[in-house]
């Protein structure tokens, strides 16, 4: 990560690895064991991950309440489920609030009531210590799976939201009418248009919306919502 | 003994010798068996009271004095015709029934129901006065009677005595004392008997067969009931040693016992710290295993340059070290004690007890507050028993502060007049007056899963090393644990 939020620096080489590590995936690690946590991040760089870790889960909302920039790319987050101040569980139900990175929980015992919680929590998956490399690794993939496309979805949520909100109030009540199945006919009565006024508008929405066919309108207004 | 009348100068008197014709025929003369008597309890409570003289109790000193009495009294009768009334009579009579007094209380008190000395001093008082006013006034069969009724109940009542000695007591011996004085005492009520049906003169000092039975009676009576009164010291004698014999084996088996007590207890505690332990365990385990398995996965890759392979394999010895040394913490806590005495850096007790809760204080979210001194503190005592104690607090503080607001505990050690001190303080919501009291009483718990022996074991184990274990609500709130320990008193130079 880097370390300078503010101003802007020359970008260096090792800036270039770490973006193309970031590419690929980020995990973020929490553990109050410091031996574990070296071992997880030779692990995961020897993987071509980037690697961020935390000897608490304060430690990190801290970091996480300062905003640095990061480079783009899929995140999840590898916790110890027993932590002092705040445990994994807790920590879970906070960075939900914060957004949704997938998370997955470790543990030193498999306790029945600790991993119920941890899935109810809406954690991944639930790793037992020692964790074989290769368990470790697959349950990494899938989480940074989920994570690209959660992100993919949000991209697209937001693009949308763009598009949308560059329609005019009227392009926009047609259009919301036009998904809702009324005719044109209909809408220039309802709206006290002509109905060619109705046409023109309808066809710069679906323009500005970049959709070609109604099917396409009705599914990105319904998304809208 | 019962008396005689002053006439007995005389023994066969005129008037009576028609009628006593029986005893006419002098077949042995009572003086005779009374010297004989007299001599024979002298001897034997003599050589009684050399015997026993070891014990010097109250009760073989009233015997022996009441033998010694029966000697004088009997020695009395026999010289009637010589000495003054005062003397053959009265005295001879009272120091009779003085010994009888003596014997009944040296049984009682053997029984350890001794009657109050006012009350015998009352009854002889009062004796004494019946006798001298019967010697003054009433005609002698009246006399020999009531006499007779005296000496009768007296020698029923310690035959009696004699007897519950022997049920209760279970000293058998003391059967042999009943059957000694119910046989005089049946003796003196034949005599009464066949006084009473003119088969006899009632008077002591007759010369037919009732002074021969009599001699006889009494004599039998004073060796069985001193040779039962020697059985029974010997009883009581051999009776202590066997009680001090089963009193020592059971203070081993007790010692053995709460060492086996405290070595379970000390495995339970650890048992309970084993969720904390076993995560505390699976730490480095998981280092080693991710270092390890990074190694393989970077040499098996073709270009190994990728890996520091040598910092890694650091890594993986350093974990396993601090594996070993968790291994070694609780093996270390489990093993028997030894209970020997040798120097012990109670810093370092309570650094190695606090590596093993440090687990236990993490899963609680608990911080540990170690306030030790840099210095070694050294005292006298075993290693194991005393982390045993240490453990004990730290946890029951861990518990404690998981039910108040500020999760910290304070862990102080000092040393203060020659002692070490040892102060655990959490900030939970400290002790009802009832825990307080009853805080250290074997089985004594406010824990659900507790068994209630770990601050009694924890005491107990204080005490054997010279110091103590307190417990108290603290000023600030929560709970404060105190343990004081004399310190060795020549600072060790490995310090």
């Amino acid at each position: 990560m880097t370390r300078n939020p503010s101003i802007r620096r020359p970008i260096t080489v090792s800036d270039r690895q770490l973006a193309e590590r970031c590419a690929r995936g980020r995990v973020v690690a929490i553990d109050d064991d410091a031996e574990i946590l070296l071992a997880l991040r030779a692990l995961f760089e020897l993987e071509g991950y980037a690697c961020e870790t935390y000897d608490s889960a304060v430690v990190l909302l801290q970091a996480l309440s300062e905003n640095r920039p990061v480079f783009p790319g899929p995140c999840c987050l590898l916790c110890d489920v027993r932590m002092p101040q705040i445990d994994g569980l807790e920590l879970q139900r906070r960075l939900q609030e914060l957004g949704d990175v997938p998370m997955l929980l470790m543990s030193g015992s498999s306790g029945a009531p600790e991993a119920a919680s941890a899935f109810r929590a809406g954690a991944l998956d639930f790793l037992i210590k020692p964790i074989k490399a290769q368990t470790l690794l697959d349950a990494v993939t899938k989480a940074l799976a989920v994570s690209a496309q959660r992100q993919q979805q949000r991209a697209r949520r937001e693009e949308l939201a763009a598009r949308f909100n560059s329609l005019t109030e009227r392009e926009r009540e047609i259009a919301r009418r036009v998904a809702l199945g009324q005719r044109n006919l209909e809408i220039a009565d309802a709206l006290g248009i002509a109905l060619r006024t109705v046409k023109r508008h309808r066809q710069q929405a679906m323009e500005k919306l970049e959709v070609d066919t109604l099917v396409d309108l009705v599914h990105v207004i319904g998304e809208m919502k | 003994m019962v008396d005689g009348n002053p006439e007995i100068r005389h023994p066969i008197s005129p008037r009576f010798s028609s009628r006593w014709r029986l005893n006419d025929a002098m077949i042995f003369d009572a003086r005779t068996g009374f010297l004989f008597i007299s001599v024979l309890s002298l001897v034997i409570s003599l050589a009684l009271w050399t015997v026993l003289w070891r014990q010097r109790t109250l009760a073989l000193h009233l015997w022996c004095g009441g033998g010694i009495a029966a000697a004088v009294s009997s020695l009395l009768f026999a010289l009637r015709a010589v000495v003054p009334t005062v003397l053959g009579f009265t005295l001879a009579t009272l120091l009779a029934f003085l010994m009888l007094v003596l014997k009944l209380q040296a049984v009682r008190l053997a029984l350890d129901a001794p009657e109050p000395p006012s009350r015998l001093v009352i009854l002889v008082l009062a004796f004494l006065a019946g006798y001298q006013s019967l010697l003054l006034s009433a005609s002698e069969p009246l006399r020999y009677v009531i006499t007779s009724v005296a000496f009768i109940i007296m020698n029923t009542r310690v035959a009696w005595w004699a007897w519950r000695l022997g049920r209760r007591g279970g000293q058998r011996s003391a059967d042999w004392i009943a059957a000694a004085f119910a046989l005089m005492a049946t003796m003196f009520g034949l005599r009464l008997l066949s006084a009473g049906l003119g088969a006899s003169h009632p008077g002591l000092l007759t010369q037919g067969y009732d002074s021969l039975l009599l001699a006889l009676t009494v004599t039998f009576g004073i060796i069985v009931s001193n040779i039962a009164w020697l059985g029974l010291a010997l009883e009581r004698l051999i009776g202590a040693q066997v009680a001090a014999a089963a009193a020592q084996a059971r203070g081993e088996e007790n010692r053995l016992l709460s060492e086996r007590i405290a070595q379970l207890e000390r495995q339970r505690s650890l048992g309970l710290l084993s969720a904390s332990l076993a995560h505390e365990l699976n730490q480095p385990l998981t280092a080693i295993l991710t270092n390890a398995e990074v190694a393989q996965r970077g040499l098996r890759s073709s270009d190994d340059d990728r890996i520091p392979a040598l910092a890694l394999l650091d890594k993986i010895v350093h974990n396993t070290e601090r594996a070993r040394q968790i291994v070694e913490h609780i093996r270390g806590f489990i093993r028997p004690a030894k209970d020997q005495r040798e120097p012990v850096d109670l810093v370092q007790v309570i650094l190695d007890v606090a590596e093993l809760v440090a687990a236990e204080a993490r899963a609680q979210r608990t911080d540990l507050d170690l306030r030790l001194p840099q210095h070694p503190l050294w005292i006298t005592g075993d290693p194991i028993q005393l982390s045993q104690i240490v453990l004990n607090v730290l946890r029951n503080a861990i518990e404690a502060a998981s039910l108040g607001e500020r999760r910290e505990i304070e862990v102080r050690l000092d040393q203060q007049d020659g002692q070490a001190r040892l102060q655990v303080q959490d900030r939970g919501p400290g002790l009802s007056p009832a825990a307080l009291r009853e805080a250290g009483q074997p089985f004594f718990t406010t824990k659900t899963q507790g068994l209630g022996l770990g601050l009694s074991i924890s005491r107990t184990i204080a005490g054997q090393h010279g110091g103590n274990l307190t417990l108290t609500n603290a000023a600030g709130g929560g709970a404060l644990a105190e343990l004081r320990l004399p310190l060795r008193a020549l600072r060790s130079t490995e310090a």
